[in-house]
């Protein structure tokens, strides 16, 4: 008994002195990635096995339903007409040929002819104008974006008319939602949530909510015989979790975990790990109705604490690319260089700014008070990976210009931000999803609208917003949509923190899938394990 | 003065005395932290132990060593006033219970059975759950789901005391209702309540830190070990340090606290008629 005690002490003694296992940075890199839906398979019925794909954030399948829609894609369920490159270009998919008219109004889209649903019937264009008809009566974004006036269907050709002239038409029916389903399935006998109808390369065999979904091939797929016998999307919402299904061989591939797990997988053998960088940015919402918050001198002070350098490379472990702007270096209105407005990160800067106005620790606790009233933020965030990390390292940041700040991490932010109960709020945003900048500028710039949580309003920038809307030449829109984050940045409305560069882990030999630049392109035909 | 008595006390002197230490230090521990446990510092983010970190950094840059002392006081004296106010509660009501039965007793025996019918962190999860998170929340909850054990516990000792015949007596003298309580049934129905109360200080640090491991404990910035753990546990494959430590703080404490719990049990083993407290055995009227 004694001798037992003894070892179990000495145990615990060794493992106290434990020092440091070396580990080294190597991270795979992999931005070449093919991004179509439609890549011809490989399938072979005789050697195909199942697939086991562990995601962090299962959804539900109805494209029109919130965004689901990227849950019907990632999974390889739905496809959309048009699929965005790994430049952000709309490439037709479902569509050979398109055109517009004179008067800028109506889009022509000449269908394929060999596109069926999982229920056999063709995708023709009265089932393309019934599939939008209904995304537009379910989705309000949906509808604010496409701004359709009428469809009219023939044969395999389908004719969209707008209300106003849209240039980015073609770039929402690239969105999520804009995926084609048999809207005439969806006559209340299945849950369509679920078990949507869609033309993708798999069928939803069997849902079980929150869990799994299990797929099987479509056996008439337009683009030849899927590669994989099943595929099973699992749901793991723990990340760390994930990470272990991984390493214990549970799922052939993962999505969503830890940038801590870079090193992890990176230096393993047995894994394969393809990183890109994607148009997710890390930003600040700041209220700009709440007291502190509402000056903008005081917001400038907060800016130039946040090290975005640091966050991005040992935060986010090197996967996050400093940014000035809302939108990629790599895009043409993403130019950093032009954000001249930006304050630069400079604590020593931040005290003097907030010193010289009015900001002063007046009772000696170490914190600012501007006239007798202590500054106290109320910094929230919700749990995506990176974001409390970022949250905590800003609050102890701001405490060291002086500024108090609580933190509180929330399941879902969004009723929070809706309610304006916050004074910052790190969130991370898909500012291209489908390759254009009006919508992200306009839903959180725009006086009054949906995600300009801070009630920002700046009539130059609501006037910019609406030229934007109407004006089809490329460059031009490039540099409105530049000056809009000139004014936006120059305000101090928003920080743009970071750009991510997400990855995906696969098995060592387990191809068609990878992270691609389009955080929405996953499963497809070509998935499989070897 | 040898023998299983003499062994009992000399253990239960040095691990009280141990104890005693522990608590001294805890509360000393934030003057002997090596750096200031909340600031962080990017540049010094996952740094394996050094000299300026003798225990690493976290995932922050902050100094593990300096937030597993400045975590103590709150893991410890947290656990210790859950103990406090739950055998204070409990007692109270099992006293009434046991004192004065009736419906009374009926029916906050049938609430202790709903308590104690289900899984105490379970029950701590939902009670934490509603009152949000935060260190105070936590105790209150864990307070919220102790306490009908020391009832239970209280009103059968209570029970079979009235029944004694120098409650009786006390009564034929005219003693008030406190008085009797308090000097005739408390100081001898304590004993059981005390052994409990002293084995769950241990569990309760168990309990407390696995409260705030599942984020319902203290909210960041502050230094408490169950959360420490939980921020560290993705890092724990690549950086295991940061976990390490605190987890071994949980472990020696619990520890220590489940020693003592024990000892205190076998020198007040009441069915051993030579006990350290051999003194303050039962009063009884001649």
């Amino acid at each position: 008994m004694k001798k037992s005690k003894l070892t179990i002490f000495a145990m615990l003694l060794a493992l106290s002195l434990l020092v440091s296992c070396g580990i080294t940075q190597k991270q795979a890199t992999d931005l070449s990635v093919p991004v179509t839906n439609a890549a011809p398979s490989t399938g072979n019925p005789e050697t195909r096995q199942d697939f086991v794909f562990g995601v962090y954030n299962f959804s539900k399948l109805d494209p029109a339903d919130s965004y689901n829609g990227w849950g019907t894609i990632r999974y390889g369920v739905g496809e959309t007409l048009f699929n965005l490159n790994e430049h952000l270009e709309v490439v037709p998919v479902l569509v050979t040929e398109f055109m517009l008219s004179e008067d800028n109004l109506t889009w022509t889209l000449q269908l394929r002819d060999d596109v069926t649903f999982h229920n056999g019937k063709p995708m023709d264009g009265w089932a393309v104008k019934a599939s939008l008809e209904r995304l537009v009566a379910k989705n309000e974004r949906a509808a604010a974006d496409l701004k359709l006036a009428a469809i009219t269907a023939d044969g395999f050709s389908v004719a969209i008319s707008t209300t106003q002239p849209n240039p980015t038409l073609l770039n929402s029916l690239c969105d999520p939602y804009a995926c084609i389903i048999d809207a005439a399935a969806d006559d209340g006998s299945v849950d369509f949530n679920l078990y949507p109808v869609g033309t993708g390369p798999y069928v939803v065999k069997s849902y079980v909510e929150d869990v799994s979904a299990t797929l099987e091939p479509c056996a008439d797929y337009w683009g030849g015989t899927p590669a994989s016998k099943s595929v099973t999307v699992k749901a793991i919402s723990d990340v760390d979790t994930l990470a272990l299904a991984m390493q214990n061989g549970e799922i052939d591939a993962a999505y969503g975990l830890s940038y801590d797990t870079l090193n992890l997988f990176g230096n393993d053998e047995q894994f394969t790990v393809s990183q890109a960088a994607t148009t997710r940015v890390y930003m600040l919402f700041f209220n700009l109705e709440h007291e502190f918050m509402a000056d903008e001198t005081f917001r400038r002070a907060v800016c130039m604490a946040v090290d975005k350098d640091s966050y991005g490379s040992v935060l986010l472990n090197g996967a996050g690319t400093p940014t000035q702007s809302a939108f990629p270096a790599a895009l043409s209105y993403g130019d950093d260089s032009k954000m001249t407005d930006v304050p630069d990160y400079d604590p020593e800067g931040a005290r003097i700014l907030l010193a010289g106005n009015g900001y002063k620790d007046t009772d000696g606790d170490g914190f600012l008070e501007k006239d007798g009233k202590k500054v106290t933020l109320r910094l929230v965030t919700y749990g995506r990976t990176g974001l409390p990390q970022t949250t905590q390292a800003l609050q102890s940041a701001l405490q060291d210009i002086g500024i108090a700040a609580t933190y509180e991490q929330f399941e879902s932010i969004d009723a929070v931000l809706a309610a304006g109960d916050f004074d910052i709020c790190a969130y991370a945003y898909v500012t291209t999803p489908t390759g254009d900048p009006l919508s992200f500028l306009s839903f959180t710039t725009g006086t009054g609208n949906g995600a300009n949580y801070g009630r920002y309003s700046n009539p130059q920038v609501d006037q910019l917003l609406h030229e934007l809307s109407l004006e089809f030449d490329r460059d031009k829109r490039a540099a409105r949509a530049t000056e809009i984050q000139q004014i936006v940045t120059g305000d101090c409305a928003y920080s743009y923190l970071f750009h991510l560069n997400m990855f995906m882990v696969t098995k060592k030999g387990v191809r068609g899938i990878q992270q691609s630049p389009v955080d929405y392109y996953q499963i497809t035909a070509r998935t499989a394990r070897e | 003065m040898k023998g299983p008595v003499y062994d009992a006390r000399i253990r239960y002197t040095f691990l009280l005395v141990l104890t005693l230490a522990f608590l001294f230090l805890s509360i000393l521990a934030p003057l002997f932290m090596p750096n200031d446990p909340n600031h962080a510092s990017l540049s010094d983010a996952k740094q394996a132990p050094s000299a300026v970190y003798p225990w690493g950094t976290d995932w922050l840059g902050r100094c593990v060593l300096s937030r597993v002392l400045a975590g103590a006081p709150v893991s410890i004296f947290s656990a210790l006033v859950i103990v406090g106010l739950t055998l204070m509660v409990g007692s109270a009501v099992g006293i009434a219970c046991g004192y004065w039965g009736g419906k009374v007793d009926s029916i906050l025996m049938r609430i202790v059975d709903i308590f104690l019918a289900f899984p105490g962190m379970v029950l701590a999860l939902a009670v934490a759950g509603m009152l949000g998170k935060g260190l105070n929340n936590a105790v209150l909850a864990l307070v919220a789901t102790g306490w009908p054990t020391y009832a239970r516990l209280m009103r059968g000792q209570v029970l079979t005391l009235k029944e004694e015949n120098f409650v009786h007596a006390a009564k034929l003298n005219g003693q008030t209702t406190v008085s009797i309580l308090f000097l005739h049934i408390l100081p001898n129905a304590l004993r059981p309540v005390v052994v409990t109360a002293s084995l769950s200080i241990g569990g309760t640090i168990l309990s407390l830190a696995g409260l705030s491991f599942l984020g319902l404990g203290p909210q960041p910035p502050l230094a408490e070990w169950g959360s420490m753990l939980a921020d560290g546990r993705g890092l724990m494959q690549q950086h295991p340090w940061i976990v390490l430590y605190p987890g071994l703080a949980i472990l020696m404490t619990s520890i220590l606290f489940n020693l003592l719990g024990d000892s205190v049990r076998d020198v007040l083993d009441p069915h051993d008629s030579r006990n350290l407290f051999q003194k303050v055995k039962r009063k009884r009227i001649p």
